[in-house]
């Protein structure tokens, strides 16, 4: 593959997948290391495979397993979204919630909050959120159209956003008490505390299915860098592309709020800042960004379990206080480009 | 067998009939330059041609196969399209602008190998690129991002190779080099048809010119039966002088 870059950028190119790879592990590791209990993770691994495990080993597997790899998938999520839809768009600030899909999954959880049915088992939350998720597809679509341009779709994600939103304010309006309340909106934070494995393996069929579609779609985003009519007569159509970029990050990014609530600016900053590490070509990025967004969230859960305090912080919290200025200095610096 | 080939085109856009029954084919060896005055149809015909706008009424065929039948992916190994001032919405290097016409060649997941380096090393060479092949095309000159464009189509390796005014923002010397370029895909066997404003460099290179008025086909064939002061007049409201066996174009009456 030295049909790129310059000599030192394609180093740097082939160096980086491994290098996150790396970091992402690293950091699993310090995810399961890191909680109240001291735990030595290596033997409480080894633990695990005794006959009558330690107790050190069942935190391991059921507390903190689930916590790291949900820190892992819905990390890459939400890179490899931000990253396939700033591809479609061709716009560095497009972002996962622009089509809608967070705001109506995050409504389907509140609203399994509000009817009470959050205490009658344990999954009805995040089955909640993937209902909800869902019906937000369905109403993008029959709002937008099937042949929908790109503005369209974009403009019905911010009113399917909007609605939900809408309707998440009535639930907390109407909320039966101050208790109900404060637990939806300790929920809408986002957190990946006290998630359990049944958590990773309802979403992960989900999450995966929509990896799939979205990094498929590579060789399509790289075509359209020449505008749709040259992608067109290169074979790919941005239709079909389209379809493919929603419905993969309306999947994915759907059953990632479901279990975690709203974590916002993974999507918008991790492919921003791996951009320019890659030569800028967008099937390149899926793949970077993917391992960024983990790597980013596995650091943030870290972040918000060692800040000592009398309260954790919310992971979402972490994320929008971080992200939030770096949005601000992003459209700076697109200001002082363009002038 | 010809490797385009247009019968009785329309087309519509909006309450405007922008091609009326234009009929135009296009060989294997031959470079067509297509002519007319701002408005006449030609983008309308080359993206017809590209299979990007569907005739309300006619036929067209490229490469034998009905252009409303072909499959996205068999029309790119057939045909470049090279549209007028192209957009690179990231600034990525030239070489990788390059190998984004290796895309139709490429199964999906896989890497760029051998024979395409070798299309895009090539490519870049005819284009004369090849000096600047690793700056970001956005800081190039708008000659230069025309030129590592042109070789993005020419990396694709087309039969047929159709191009919206590909020598304008171009100084006189790349001016040349690419008409000479495009003949010499025709005389390789291969066939292009380009948008041209120039009559006398399209004159001097082109194999054939159709020339377009209205949205109708005025006249097709070599150049000097095509561009006489009749026609030029009809078509531009120009008369062609000639001053030193050069031809120049002055403004009408």
């Amino acid at each position: 593959m030295e049909t790129g870059l310059g000599r030192r950028q394609s180093r740097v190119v082939a160096a980086l997948p491994l290098g996150l790879g790396v970091a992402v592990a690293a950091l699993f590791l310090a995810s399961l290391s890191v909680g109240s209990a001291d735990i030595d993770v290596l033997a409480a691994l080894r633990g695990l495979f005794a006959d009558e495990p330690p107790v050190t080993s069942i935190i391991l597997a059921e507390i903190r397993l689930p916590r790291a790899l949900l820190g892992l998938t819905v990390g890459a999520t939400l890179g490899l979204a931000g990253a396939a839809l700033q591809g479609l768009l061709r716009n560095p600030l497009a972002e996962p919630g622009l089509i809608g899909v967070s705001a109506t999954s995050a409504l389907g959880a509140v609203l399994v909050f509000y009817f009470g049915l959050s205490a009658t088992f344990a999954l009805a939350l995040p089955i909640g959120g993937i209902a909800g998720g869902l019906l937000g597809i369905a109403l993008l679509y029959v709002v937008a159209g099937r042949e929908a341009g790109v503005l369209t779709v974009i403009l019905a994600g911010v009113a399917v956003s909007s609605f939900a939103a809408a309707l998440t304010a009535l639930a907390l309006n109407l909320a039966p008490s101050p208790y109900a309340a404060l637990e939806i909106v300790a929920w809408l934070l986002g957190s990946l505390a006290d998630r359990s494995m049944d958590h990773v393996w309802l979403t992960l069929p989900l999450m995966a299915g929509g990896w799939v579609l979205l990094l498929a779609s590579g060789r399509a985003l790289d075509a359209l860098t020449l505008g749709e009519d040259t992608a067109r007569t290169l074979g790919f159509s941005l239709k079909r592309t389209q379809l493919q970029v929603v419905l993969g990050t309306a999947l994915s990014v759907g059953a990632a709020v479901s279990v975690t609530g709203g974590i916002s600016f993974v999507g918008l900053v991790v492919p921003h800042l791996l951009r320019p590490l890659v030569g800028h070509e967008p099937r390149r990025l899926l793949w970077v960004s993917a391992l960024g967004g983990g790597a980013l969230l596995l650091a943030a859960d870290i972040l918000v379990r060692t800040v000592p305090g009398p309260i954790e912080l919310k992971l979402g919290v972490v994320t929008s206080l971080v992200g939030a200025p770096f949005f601000l200095h992003l459209i700076l610096k697109t200001r002082r480009e363009r002038q | 067998m010809s490797l385009l080939e247009l019968r009785g085109v329309s087309v519509q856009l909006g309450k405007a009939t922008v091609l009326r029954e234009a009929s135009l084919s296009v060989s294997a060896g031959e470079f067509v330059g297509l002519l007319g005055p701002n408005g006449a149809g030609k983008t309308t015909l080359l993206r017809v041609a590209a299979g990007l706008v569907a005739p309300a009424r006619g036929s067209v065929r490229i490469d034998g196969v009905n252009a409303a039948e072909l499959e996205p992916a068999r029309l790119a190994l057939t045909l470049a399209y090279l549209p007028h001032g192209a957009p690179c919405h990231w600034p990525m290097p030239v070489r990788r602008i390059v190998a984004l016409g290796r895309l139709p060649h490429l199964p999906a997941w896989h890497s760029l190998g051998a024979a395409d380096a070798a299309a895009i090393e090539g490519a870049m060479q005819r284009a004369d690129v090849a000096a600047f092949a690793d700056r970001r095309v956005d800081l190039l000159s708008a000659g230069e991002q025309s030129r590592a464009l042109i070789a993005r189509a020419l990396a694709q390796e087309p039969k047929l190779l159709l191009a919206d005014e590909p020598t304008v923002a171009l100084d006189p010397y790349h001016q040349l080099r690419v008409m000479e370029l495009l003949r010499g895909v025709a005389d390789g066997g291969g066939a292009v048809l380009a948008v041209f404003h120039d009559l006398p460099l399209a004159a001097r290179f082109c194999t054939r010119v159709a020339l377009l008025s209205e949205g109708r086909i005025l006249g097709d064939g070599p150049p000097a039966s095509v561009l006489t002061a009749d026609n030029v007049r009809s078509a531009y409201g120009v008369e062609i002088a000639r001053e030193q066996a050069t031809a120049f174009a002055l403004p009408g009456r």
